[in-house]
């Protein structure tokens, strides 16, 4: 492994960090243009989900492996339609590889063709679909939680599953719309500071959005619906090229989000306990992982003319009888399949086929996550054409070659591939009463973490490492809810462009929770709700997708895979 | 018997003799001897005599007159002489100061003694002088010019009187009889240009084709040229070249460069700009046979291709890493990001601890050695008192 001494004028990076930020028409149109590409994918994909569990129209349901393959070729598709011309943008692609994560699956299962597991949904499944795409480095992320139902009935011609779905699972995913639809009000009350004196809720701050409120509200929220926000969750900062892809990797300068993680849910449970002789967390990240304006902090301020990625995972623990802690465990199946190229790292590398396959993730995939597939001269798939299996079976045999030259690549770290990862429920009474010995100076250095958030539990004082160990006391937990919406704050035209996300493209499925918002945060939801839906000055717009071809699925539906 | 070997004379006796040696036709004939000359019969010498006496009486007439003003007289006009001489030194040494000045040879030497003797002297006025000086040259040569037309031969004699009807033919004879070879005829675009330029350098400036030679008239350039056969035009360095450059058109073939290397062709430019004086070393491109270039090192072929010389084989076969070129994307993520590496290796530092280590190794091995030398190595005790 060899770091290479990279560096950027401060000249150069002040253009590339501030100047090429600013929301001016072009970059909002080129913002636009990546929602509009990553809405269209989400609605296709959900489209190909309905058609093929939900309605039975495909002889066999498709396989996860097959949806990411075609809802990657479509992303592909769409993006090779638009800003065609090379002098004007010269880098735009997939910033997140489709991934389709199955109940207690969190984030990146987004299996190759050479994995031989067909996995299908069964009814009752909490599917979650995570994409995004970026032209030019401006990145629009999108996730959308959605519900497998059983073979429904015919109402009024059209069929409609039997009932909605019940327990945590209905929970998470209701609890997790709710947070994400407030998140989102109280970012466009940053555009319109003057609207945040109207609520009494917000009135003893200085009209001003900061990031503890977003907590605070969001974890009022979980806390209301028996709900975790399960770590990994955040709601941050979008700047150029700066999407979050590369987090663990690159210790992003001035980091400014709202960042969940098992701390938090250790600093709950020590408030609680506040009576007793426990520890109070102080909320200080740990002191010898203090990397300056890296480590995110709750202290900042929203501002109008930035972008924000809100990206909530939630996760139901209504049917865990003791009180415990939600955890990400690195998942042993499926394997990681996408990957993040590091840049600061070079390598002379031994094999050709590594040596290639760099280069061309260099050339073509930018700063973000890349698949193998991707790289495959056959991919995009075309579905238009008769010959699929024909174009699936190439891949297939290209992959096989390519497979060698990114075990070099990750071996020398080059690549680090994203960790496929599951949320995992450990009692607290197993983390308490488990002995200790090395304390917190277990680094999990195969972790891809934060700066600052090296650190699980640092008031308990137990590591990643240790945690890692208590995985088999725990149980997975039922499923986890996924919303992500990328929202763009127009400063100039007082105007909030949902980017991704949105009633019209990612409408929650028919679910139903017992629970319902507390008390402490209903007065300010239907305040919001009443600001987003009556006044007139509020404005926010969302990005529509695409009108998918009727021809192109009709295609589809009659193809055979496999 | 009395003889005088001198005077090729015998005599009677003694008295005779020594009378002779007394004589002044004796000491005369001594005098010839010592200035290797025969000697004189007593006639001879009676008559050189007289006739001396007759020329003396005439001279001694007149001195007789003025016999005391004479000696002051003579003083004065041999101080007179003096002056007239030191006068006419000085004009002579400073004409040779302004000409060394005007050429700018020796400045130091000229300058010493110009402070030295005519500090009094204005600087302004000699520079006038200098000016007055070559100006004067200048009109000399104007007036000592000889027109020579470009259909007449550049190196017969004025008497030989070789003209002819054209250039051409002028030029033919030239090359068959003395020959001159004209360069690059190829490119040439005025013949009669050339001969005319060289024919005034030899007509107005009076100056040699290829050495540093001035001759006073156009018969002494041209006898020089003559006997030194420098009867060619230089066509090696870049001055030389650039001097009649005026008179060819390369355009045909910086087209055909320019075509095949563009950037090549900007270096020969480039070269020629800086160095005035042209170095051998220094050409880039000595030859251009419309298919490649040759320079010193390289020949650039038509095909755009290089073939470097085995010289500099080594630098040919370094594999260097080629430079990173950053896209926006990997520029913007490298400008955010604050992890901080540590470099791989502290060559000073570590070349430090090498010395070192290698110290306390030498250091624990002389130890070694010095034990080594009190290790009872025998197999069995063999008291010393007993052997």
């Amino acid at each position: 492994m060899q770091l290479s001494k990279l560096a950027v004028h401060p000249d150069d990076a002040d253009i590339l960090l501030k100047e090429r930020n600013t929301l001016d028409p072009v970059v909002i149109d080129k913002y636009r243009a990546a929602g509009k590409i990553a809405q269209t994918t989400l609605k296709y994909i959900i489209q190909l989900i309905n058609d093929s569990y939900h309605l039975q129209k495909t002889e066999q349901p498709y396989t996860v492996t097959e949806l990411c393959l075609l809802g990657d070729s479509m992303l592909a598709k769409l993006l090779a339609q638009s800003y065609t011309k090379k002098d004007k943008v010269r880098e735009k692609g997939i910033s997140h590889p489709v991934s389709i994560d199955v109940n207690e699956y969190v984030n990146n299962v987004s299996p190759e063709l050479y994995s031989d597991d067909v996995k299908t949904f069964a009814a009752g499944d909490v599917v979650t679909i995570s994409l995004g795409a970026q032209i030019d480095g401006y990145t629009a992320l999108a996730s959308h939680t959605i519900v497998i139902y059983p073979p429904g009935v015919l109402i009024d011609n059209e069929l409609k599953p039997e009932g909605p779905l019940l327990g945590s699972k209905a929970d998470a995913i209701v609890a997790c719309s709710i947070a994400t639809r407030a998140v989102i009000a109280l970012l466009g009350l940053a555009v319109h500071p003057e609207m945040i004196a109207w609520i009494p809720e917000l009135q003893n701050q200085s009209n001003i959005i900061t990031g503890s409120m977003i907590r605070s509200v969001v974890d009022e929220i979980a806390r209301s619906f028996q709900c975790v926000v399960v770590p990994g969750s955040k709601v941050r900062r979008v700047r150029r090229f700066l999407a979050g892809q590369a987090e663990g990797v690159v210790a992003e300068r001035e980091f400014k989000g709202v960042v969940w993680d098992e701390s938090n849910q250790e600093e709950d449970l020590l408030k609680k306990g506040s009576g007793s002789d426990l520890i109070v967390h102080d909320g200080r990240p740990a002191s010898s992982t203090d990397v300056s304006s890296a480590v995110p902090t709750d202290d900042f301020v929203v501002e109008a003319g930035e972008v924000y990625n809100v990206d909530l995972t939630f996760c139901g623990v209504s049917e865990f009888e003791e009180q415990g802690l939600i955890t990400l465990e690195l998942a042993d199946e499926p394997v990681s399949t996408v990957f993040i190229r590091d840049i600061a790292i070079t390598h002379a590398l031994r094999l050709n086929s590594a040596r290639d396959l760099i280069n061309y993730v260099d050339r073509n995939c930018s700063v973000y996550p890349f698949k193998l597939s991707h790289t495959c001269e056959a991919f995009p798939l075309k579905p238009e054409q008769d010959n699929l299996p024909e174009q699936i079976a190439a891949i297939k045999k290209e992959l096989n070659a390519r497979k060698i030259g990114l075990h070099e690549l990750t071996n020398r770290y080059l690549a680090r591939p994203k960790p496929v990862q599951l949320a995992k429920h450990i009692p607290f009474s197993t983390i308490l009463s488990a002995s200790n010995p090395t304390g917190k100076h277990g680094v999990d250095a195969s972790k891809l973490t934060l700066p600052g958030k090296e650190l699980p539990l640092p008031a308990l004082g137990v590591s990643a490492l240790k945690l890692k160990s208590l995985f088999k006391f725990g149980a997975a937990a039922t499923a986890t809810a996924r919303e992500s919406s990328t929202v763009l704050l127009n400063s100039v035209t007082k105007e909030i462009i949902k980017l991704t996300g949105g009633d019209a493209t990612a409408r929650p499925s028919w679910v139903h929770s017992k629970y319902q918002v507390s008390d402490q945060v209903a007065g300010l939801l239907t305040a919001l709700s009443k600001l987003v839906d009556e006044t007139a000055e509020f404005k926010v717009s969302e990005v529509q997708p695409m009108n998918l071809d009727a021809g192109q699925i009709s295609s589809e539906e009659k193809m055979q895979l496999d | 018997m009395y003889t005088c070997v001198t005077c090729g004379l015998q005599f009677d006796g003694l008295e005779s003799q020594k009378s002779h040696m007394k004589s002044d036709w004796h000491r005369y004939n001594l005098k010839r001897r010592v200035a290797q000359l025969p000697a004189i019969d007593e006639e001879t010498f009676v008559s050189k005599i007289a006739a001396l006496t007759a020329n003396n009486t005439d001279t001694a007439s007149k001195a007789s007159d003025s016999s005391q003003t004479n000696k002051r007289e003579l003083r004065r006009q041999k101080k007179d002489a003096l002056e007239a001489r030191k006068r006419e030194l000085l004009a002579a040494r400073d004409a040779l100061q302004a000409k060394a000045a005007s050429s700018q040879a020796v400045s130091e030497a000229a300058s010493e003694q110009s402070t030295d003797a005519e500090s009094q002297k204005p600087s302004e006025e000699s520079q006038v002088e200098e000016e007055e000086l070559e100006e004067a040259l200048i009109a000399k040569r104007i007036a000592n010019k000889t027109e020579i037309p470009s259909t007449t031969c550049l190196f017969c004699p004025m008497k030989a009187n070789k003209s002819f009807e054209t250039v051409e033919e002028n030029v033919e004879h030239m090359f068959k009889l003395h020959g001159l070879y004209i360069p690059e005829r190829k490119y040439l675009t005025s013949l009669d240009g050339l001969i005319g330029y060289l024919g005034e350098k030899i007509g107005l400036g009076n100056c040699c084709l290829v050495c540093s030679y001035q001759g006073r008239n156009v018969e002494a350039v041209r006898e020089h040229m003559l006997r030194k056969r420098h009867m060619r035009i230089p066509y090696e360095l870049e001055a030389e070249k650039l001097e009649i450059s005026d008179f060819y058109d390369f355009t045909t073939t910086y087209d055909n460069v320019n075509s095949n290397a563009e950037v090549d062709g900007d270096e020969w430019e480039d070269v020629s700009g800086e160095d005035d004086d042209g170095n051998d070393e220094e050409e880039d491109f000595e030859e251009d046979n419309g298919h490649y270039m040759e320079s010193e090192t390289s020949l650039h072929l038509a095909s755009g291709a290089v073939i470097g010389h085995r010289l500099l084989a080594k630098y040919y076969r370094q594999n260097m890493k080629p430079e990173r070129v950053l896209t926006e994307g990997q520029g913007t993520v490298t400008a955010a990001e604050t992890r901080h590496f540590i470099s791989a290796t502290n060559k000073l530092s570590l070349a430090e601890s090498k010395r070192v280590w290698l110290q306390e190794k030498k250091h624990e091995d002389r130890d070694d050695r010095r034990a080594a030398k009190f290790i009872n190595n025998q197999p069995h005790f063999r008291d010393p008192l007993l052997q």
